[in-house]
């Protein structure tokens, strides 16, 4: 398995250069490679994790640390199933629906891309590395953002372009200092220089700033959103729900923990920080969604406020590793991510029942629809799950991830952090029933009489992600899986300083 | 006090890309800001030049790279001659073999890391750049096909999304 690890980055790579010679005559031939590419992540995805292997690649055998490193880890087998599984359902919508759109070889070129960046993102083990498949990434992102060429499409994307830009220069920035002073680039042994340096100094204590900052702008937390909400909306829908699905999680809390954790290990300060933040982006996302009257953006500023809940999650962590309570840490720890795994595919779902619905329609605005259940039945049906979810009703998956956390809220004895919890639910479940009352019920306008449902692949991927968003929940039901999947990611971050071990090895 | 230049020019092109209306002013500013940050990756490795007596110079101007037999050195009293056993392949990357002849061998590779800048930061900054080209020549297209639609440069009027 790990002489695999490089073709998580190399395949998605390779396809994306290929997919554009095949110009416009070779698109089925194009969608088909794409389709087998992204299927073939996740099999080796689900290999992965299944066999719970774990250890380091060093690129063209030079070794740690004049090389780089590739490394898989509990977290990083999470990161990559999650994104090989919102990619597949992604990938199988985009065959139909970017039918609309010209130059569809092209956007699947730039769709691998930005699977290369994200699973480089997840694997690397070189802090500048890091950078460079984070900038790959976010660069296919923008290009795909304003793929439409409209007006609106262009100016999200020049939005989005410059904070992304703005948040890359303060993480190249922070990597400077980092290298300035540890004097080395990979992250084990920059956690080693920090731990044998007995903590912390200034320089590096702006340069872990500079680092919230930027993957806090990458990850649109609430006092660096600004840009989601445009962004997320103007994409086509399968991009949508790759960005709010799993980008901002990629680039954002992955990458902002795996450096909090595993590097510059955690402070009571830092983890209240990260607390603070989430709680802000879970509050002031959900009031904005509320008053939307765009399906998309309602979902893209319940974005921010889901992905609160999983920074809420790792900060709360953060804190409780810092006062020695462990165990409640790891439960904190382990709500945080679940639901960003939740997160991940009911968001998406939500998103690609979106496309669906603005493809049947052709508006997004919520006043200009109503009475759809019967036009659109296995679209409302679909999005009734994801809602469910997302709304956190006791079946579906969603309801697992918020009670750990309010579980781990409480006994910590945070009640108040446990009330806004609650409270943010609720918030959720009012944008949600906005979204069925608006589009299923109610009168069918005279232009909508005509709306079709579309069938085939984009049906299929919706079903799929509804499948997962049922049986999400048996991950912590049944007591195997949970110790399979998740407990090696909690354990990592948990672990913190175990990392640079690990990675360096008992003798380093 | 390099440093704090290198600071404010990140301080400038951060203002210039905050206040400014102008899309393509806003990319200059971006523009600024990047080189800010590969100036201050160029001056980590940066190194103050060193005084070598002539015996040194000579030492090091048989670079170790050009490998194969050899290089014959002698010293300040004109007896020895000293065979260096450089390895053929990487010889500065591969550390077992420098420290196998104490004399010349180890002279050589502290007085080369005395006397030469870190390159570690010269690989990270031509990388930077390159993705500096590819994000700003993206941005460039952005702003072009926006003013083909628009018709204007003003961020403050092109405001179609809000809320």
């Amino acid at each position: 398995m790990i002489g695999l690890l490089p073709a998580f980055v190399v395949i998605p790579l390779i396809a994306a250069f290929i997919l554009p010679l095949f110009g416009k005559k070779g698109k089925d031939a194009a969608t088909i490679l794409a389709n087998a590419v992204i299927l073939l992540l996740l099999v080796l995805a689900v290999v992965a994790v299944y066999s719970g292997k774990q250890g380091i690649y060093e690129i063209g055998d030079w070794s740690i640390p004049l090389g780089i490193n590739l490394v898989l880890d509990g977290l990083s087998a999470l990161m990559l199933l999650a994104i090989a599984t919102v990619a597949t359902a992604a990938m199988l919508f985009s065959a139909r629906y970017m039918e609309q759109y010209t130059a569809k070889a092209k956007y699947l070129s730039l769709f691998l891309l930005m699977v290369a960046g994200m699973n480089g993102v997840v694997l690397s083990g070189d802090i500048f590395n890091l950078f460079v498949f984070l900038e790959i990434a976010s660069l296919a992102s923008y290009a795909l953002v304003g793929f439409g060429c409209g007006h609106e499409e262009l100016e999200a994307s020049f939005k989005y372009m410059v904070l992304g830009s703005v948040g890359s220069i303060f993480i190249l920035f922070s990597v400077g200092l980092v290298y300035g002073h540890t004097g080395t680039l990979n992250m084990a042994y920059i956690s080693q220089t920090i731990q044998n340096n007995g903590g912390l100094n200034a320089g590096l204590t702006f340069a872990l700033a500079l680092f919230i900052v930027g993957f806090g702008l990458k990850a649109a937390l609430v006092p660096f959103h600004a840009w989601l909400p445009d962004a997320h909306p103007s994409a086509p829908a399968p991009i949508s729900a790759m960005l709010s699905g799993i980008l901002i999680k990629t680039l954002g809390v992955y990458a902002l923990s795996r450096v909090v954790f595993n590097i510059f290990g955690v402070s009571q300060a830092t983890g209240w920080l990260i607390i603070v933040l989430g709680l802000i982006s879970m509050i002031i996302g959900a009031f904005l969604a509320i008053g939307q009257e765009d399906l998309k953006r309602l979902m893209a500023y319940s974005s921010i406020s889901q992905i609160g809940y999983v920074v809420l999650g790792i900060g709360l962590g953060a804190a409780l590793i810092q006062k020695g309570e462990d165990k409640l840490a790891s439960l904190a720890i382990l709500g945080g991510l679940f639901h960003l795994v939740n997160h991940a595919v009911y968001k998406s779902l939500l998103f690609l029942n979106s496309g669906s619905i603005e493809m049947a329609t052709g508006t997004r605005r919520l006043e200009q629809m109503g009475g759809l259940a019967a036009k659109l039945p296995y679209t409302r049906a679909t999005c009734a799950v994801a809602s469910a979810s997302i709304v956190g009703i006791p079946p579906f998956s969603g309801f697992w991830s918020k009670l750990i956390l309010i579980i781990a809220a409480i006994l910590a004895g945070y009640y108040w952090i446990a009330a806004i919890i609650v409270f943010v639910s609720l918030c959720t479940l009012i944008m949600y029933l906005k979204v069925h009352r608006y589009v299923f019920l109610g009168q069918l306008p005279e232009k909508l009489q005509n709306a079709r449902e579309n069938k085939g692949t984009m049906l299929f991927a919706m079903a799929f992600l509804a499948c997962l968003c049922i049986l999400m929940g048996l991950l912590v039901i049944i007591p195997g899986l949970k110790e399979a999947v998740l407990d090696p990611a909690v354990k990592v971050l948990t672990g913190g300083f175990e990392y640079s071990r690990f990675v360096i090895g008992p003798g380093g | 006090m390099p440093y704090a230049l290198c600071f404010l020019l990140f301080m400038i092109g951060l203002y210039c890309a905050v206040v400014k209306k102008n899309m393509v002013k806003i990319v200059i500013g971006i523009m600024v800001m990047e080189y800010a940050v590969n100036l201050f990756l160029i001056m980590l490795g940066y190194q103050a030049p060193v005084q070598l007596t002539k015996s040194e110079k000579q030492l090091l101007s048989t670079t170790p790279i050009a490998a194969g037999q050899g290089p014959v050195v002698s010293d300040e009293t004109g007896q020895t001659e000293e065979k260096l056993s450089v390895p053929s392949v990487a010889p500065i990357l591969s550390r077992e073999d420098l420290i196998e002849d104490e004399n010349g061998q180890v002279k050589i590779s502290q007085l080369f890391r005395m006397t030469t800048v870190d390159p570690l930061p010269q690989a990270l900054v031509l990388t930077a750049i390159v993705i500096s080209l590819g994000s700003l020549a993206l941005m460039i297209s952005i702003c072009i096909r926006t003013y083909e639609k628009y018709g204007t440069f003003d961020i403050t009027e092109i405001r179609r999304l809000k809320g």
